[in-house]
């Protein structure tokens, strides 16, 4: 399946691009399972603040976080316009709530770029390459970085 | 079916015989031997031997065909059983389910011949095979009996000339029905390829005072009508190559007058001087494997209206196989099961992937989930109680409950086969630690949901060794005591309110509270000034980090203690608690779900979420009054009910949905058990209802978290947290003299 896609653009790969406050990121299409609207969640105790909580997922239960808290960048106050990316991580699904899905993005090679070292407070360790192109630069986000919890009960 | 599915499938059917022998041999050891129950038995033993044999797992087929003589004697003369033979027996069992292991995995099988030697003394099995003989001497007075075999004569027209004609001829080795095999099988398969026409060439058989029962004496000349190829037909004797004399010649010719000759073939039986010589008749009578279900084929219309005529004994002798029961080895023979297997289960038992079974449980609470749903709906479409609307959801409601219950009852097993492993357990134990003990079983079909069995069996091991280990005194101190030498732990289970029982009651020592204690002061798990009570002190070796075994034995002392016991129990949704009696034993008593699928569910709104108690824990429900509520200490609220302070814990402020509570008469409160941490009030807004909920997990997307046992999703598709009472109770912050049990539950 992947290596379809691979084919079909000419050595490139497919990111699904989607912002988060006044940034845009991204994340490789393959690992994306759907896109969905926002829906109440249930709140779960003792969770960290970017754990907002569960939805069902045609009978799922379904985690969603809010990926600005969890990439510092404050907490979002979810609301109609909120969009989820069900992602898959490790053998589990999780929600990222984000502000909106900007764009599909075929990256050749020469616009991927490792991460820069930047001011550590932004933690660079949770991107895996940077998409620079024309004006825009997107970080791709390293899923199993964001997800250390997860990490450990999956063992 | 490849060889390694048929492989597997006799392991799995190993399995099954093997809880037979070990339920047959438990039975005759506690209530006596019984002709029916060795019979069983000695059923069991055969059928593995047989199926071993067709395999050439030669160890199995060795060491099994020891085991099977030595029964043989008791099944002789139900007097021969006694205490030493039961016990040799017993150990019989584990080393031959140790040997199948082997087998299975492919690795090389312990050396046996020592039990094997062991079996052959004490059963003098030399002397058996002459009484054996003897009995073949007594079975020669029978009278032949004529049947009626009816419209026989029809069978041997062919339907449909068919394209190829084979004529061959099979000479079966008796090393043939050593191996397990029998004829009829091949005969069989070899029908469903087409036309058959089957002759037994009888010449060969002795006069009966002359037959040995070992030898192999019938010969058959099969023509085959069929499409099939020639690589086909040896296809069908390739697991008896070498163990039989086999021509198979293409012909092309029509078949001989095959009327005719059946009909010499029963001449010729009939002129067989007697129709003894069959050393083991019952093996005929009673076994329903040789009942041919698929009439309609000339081989299987024989048998079928042989059968039909309620065969007196010697009848059976004019079934084809009847040679098969000459060597007493192939009337059950597994090679043949694989091939019956579906004709003989078919009415009574399925096996399913339990894959299936799963997928139709989750299907099952999606129905549950659904039809809470329309509930909702139709609620909210303003449709009165009687409408036909509503009625009919209410049909809808009771199938889903019935289909629900009916889908729960596939995947509902008796505990008995974990109950029987037990005793193997003890058996181990005892013989590591010179002690002796009997396991008594009580209610072993119980039935509960096989994810819970599974679950269950490592802390019932853990249990059963520490019962074993650290409860049953030696042999000299109980006689000292005046108790029996041989220890007993009585394993029983039984249903209450919704849940499985399981108790384990030992009749040793008891807990030695004061050691107990001291270890615990020892090792900083409680306070040296601490006040405990009885009880507390019991429950102190479910605390983590505690074992009282002075030496660590490799019997129980296995770096894991109690602790690991009442957390596994724990993650099945269930409670575990001790009680001792000094000098007279101990009891554990575990209380589990039925199921780990759906569960009776309390809805409660509290800060704004829903949340679902399971209607198992909660005791009672009730509104508060001002003078209720007792305040201990700065912020420790109790209230007292069923003449107890039960501390008052807020379900909200617990949770961290909201802030503490300054007004305790609103809302209601529920008493909720917390397993061996009492019982706690926990305070919540308001109680929405009563409902089935399906249990979902949250670590499988998410992770354990705390103070939550599971998800469920409600009616309106929203998700609601079911919440564990235990880790509430025990985790609440309000009481310090709760500090010791907090410690304990780490």
């Amino acid at each position: 399946m992947q290596d379809d896609l691979e084919m079909q653009t000419v050595g490139g790969e497919e990111f699904i691009a989607f912002r988060v406050g006044d940034q845009e990121f991204c994340v490789e299409i393959t690992r994306t399972r759907e896109i969905r609207g926002w829906s109440q969640a249930t709140k779960l105790p003792h969770s960290p603040d970017y754990i907002i909580g569960v939805i069902n997922l045609r009978g799922t239960i379904l985690p969603i976080m809010d990926l600005s808290a969890r990439l510092g960048m404050g907490l979002s106050e979810p609301c109609e316009r909120h969009v989820i990316i069900v992602v898959h991580v490790r053998d589990k699904t999780l929600g990222l709530l984000v502000d909106s899905v900007s764009d599909i993005l075929d990256v050749g090679p020469d616009h991927l770029r490792p991460v820069p070292e930047v001011n550590p407070s932004m933690s660079s360790e949770m991107f895996n390459r940077v998409i620079v192109m024309d004006k825009r630069i997107i970080c791709e986000i390293s899923l199993e970085a964001i997800t250390p919890e997860m990490e450990l009960q999956a063992a | 079916m490849s060889l390694d599915d048929i492989k597997e499938t006799f392991f799995a059917e190993c399995a099954d015989q093997m809880a037979e022998l070990e339920t047959g041999l438990h039975e005759i050891q506690s209530s006596g031997p019984d002709i029916d129950t060795v019979n069983a038995v000695f059923r069991a033993v055969h059928s593995i031997k047989g199926g071993a044999g067709a395999f050439g797992f030669s160890a199995l087929v060795s060491f099994a065909h020891v085991f099977e003589n030595a029964l043989d004697v008791i099944r002789n003369d139900l007097n021969q059983v006694n205490e030493d033979r039961m016990d040799l027996l017993l150990r019989s069992v584990d080393v031959l389910s140790d040997v199948i292991e082997a087998e299975r995995t492919g690795s090389e099988p312990d050396d046996t011949s020592g039990l094997a030697n062991e079996l052959e003394t004490a059963f003098g099995l030399s002397e058996a095979a002459e009484e054996a003989d003897d009995e073949d001497d007594a079975l020669a007075d029978f009278a032949p009996v004529m049947i009626d075999l009816g419209d026989l004569g029809d069978l041997g027209v062919p339907d449909t000339p068919a394209g190829r004609r084979f004529h061959i001829s099979f000479a079966p080795h008796a090393s043939l029905y050593l191996k397990g095999h029998d004829p009829l099988r091949f005969f069989r398969e070899l029908a469903d390829m087409g036309t058959l026409f089957v002759t037994c060439d009888s010449a060969d058989l002795p006069k009966l005072s002359e037959l040995s029962p070992d030898e192999s004496y019938l010969k058959w000349q099969l023509d085959l009508e069929t499409e099939s190829a020639r690589e086909d037909i040896e296809a069908v004797f390739d697991w008896v190559d070498g163990e039989c004399a086999l021509s198979i010649e293409e012909t092309g010719a029509p078949a001989a007058d095959d009327g005719a000759s059946l009909d010499a073939f029963l001449q010729s039986l009939d002129e067989t001087e007697s129709g003894g010589g069959i050393p083991d008749i019952d093996d005929f009578g009673q076994d329903p494997e040789t009942v041919p279900a698929d009439a309609g084929n000339p081989v299987a219309d024989l048998i079928g209206s042989l059968e039909a005529a309620d065969i007196a004994a010697p009848a059976a002798q004019a079934e084809p196989d009847a040679e098969a029961g000459n060597s007493d080895e192939g009337s059950e023979d597994a090679g043949a099961r694989a091939g019956k297997k579906e004709v003989k289960k078919a009415s009574q038992t399925i096996r399913v992937e339990s894959e299936k079974v799963d997928r139709l449980i989750n299907l099952m609470g999606e129905l549950v989930i659904n039809q809470a749903m329309l509930a909702e709906r139709i609620g909210q479409a303003g449709f009165g109680n009687a409408s036909p609307a509503a009625l009919a959801l209410v049909e809808l409601q009771n199938l889903t409950r019935e289909i629900q219950s009916g889908v729960m009852a596939i995947r509902a097993q008796p505990v008995k086969p974990v109950f029987m492993r037990m005793s193997r357990i003890i058996r181990e134990v005892c013989s590591a630690t010179g002690k002796k003990a009997m396991l008594e079983l009580e209610g072993e079909h119980t039935e509960v949901d096989t994810t819970v069995i599974e679950g269950l069996i490592d802390p019932l091991t853990h249990m059963i060794r520490n019962a074993v280990d650290h409860g049953i005194e030696d042999p000299e101190t109980r006689q000292s005591k005046g108790k029996p030498t041989h220890g007993t732990v009585k394993l029983s289970a039984y249903h209450s309110s919704g849940r499985i029982v399981i108790e384990i009651k030992d009749d040793g020592a008891g807990i030695n509270r004061e050691r107990v204690l001291n270890k615990a002061i020892e090792k900083g798990i409680v306070a040296r000034d601490a006040k405990l009570s009885d009880d507390d002190i019991d429950n102190l070796i479910f605390a983590a980090g505690f074992s009282t075994a002075e030496t660590i034995t490799d019997v129980s002392g296995r770096g894991v203690g109690m602790d690991v016991v009442r957390q596994s129990i724990q993650a099945l949704g269930g409670r575990v608690n001790i009680s001792s009696e000094p000098g007279h034993g101990s009891l554990f008593s575990m209380s589990l779900p039925l199921t780990l699928a759906v569960l009776d569910g309390m809805i409660v709104k509290e800060a704004g979420q829903t949340l679902v108690l399971p209607v198992s824990a909660v005791l009672e429900t009730a509104t508060l009054k001002p003078g209720d509520v007792y305040t201990i200490g700065k912020n420790n609220r109790v209230v007292k009910m069923r003449n107890q302070l039960i501390p008052i814990i807020d379900v909200g402020r617990q949770l961290g949905f909201a802030d503490k509570r300054t007004d305790f008469t609103k809302g209601t409160i529920m008493v909720v058990e917390g397993g061996k941490n009492g019982m706690g009030a926990f305070l919540v807004d308001s109680i929405e209802g009563q409902q089935q909920v399906v249990i979902k997990s949250l670590e499988s997307n998410y992770k354990r978290v705390p103070s939550i046992a599971a998800a469920t999703i409600l009616g309106n598709g929203q998700i609601a947290l079911i919440l564990d009472c235990d880790h509430i109770v025990s985790h609440q912050t309000s009481d310090p003299s709760d500090a010791v049990i907090q410690s304990m539950a780490g």
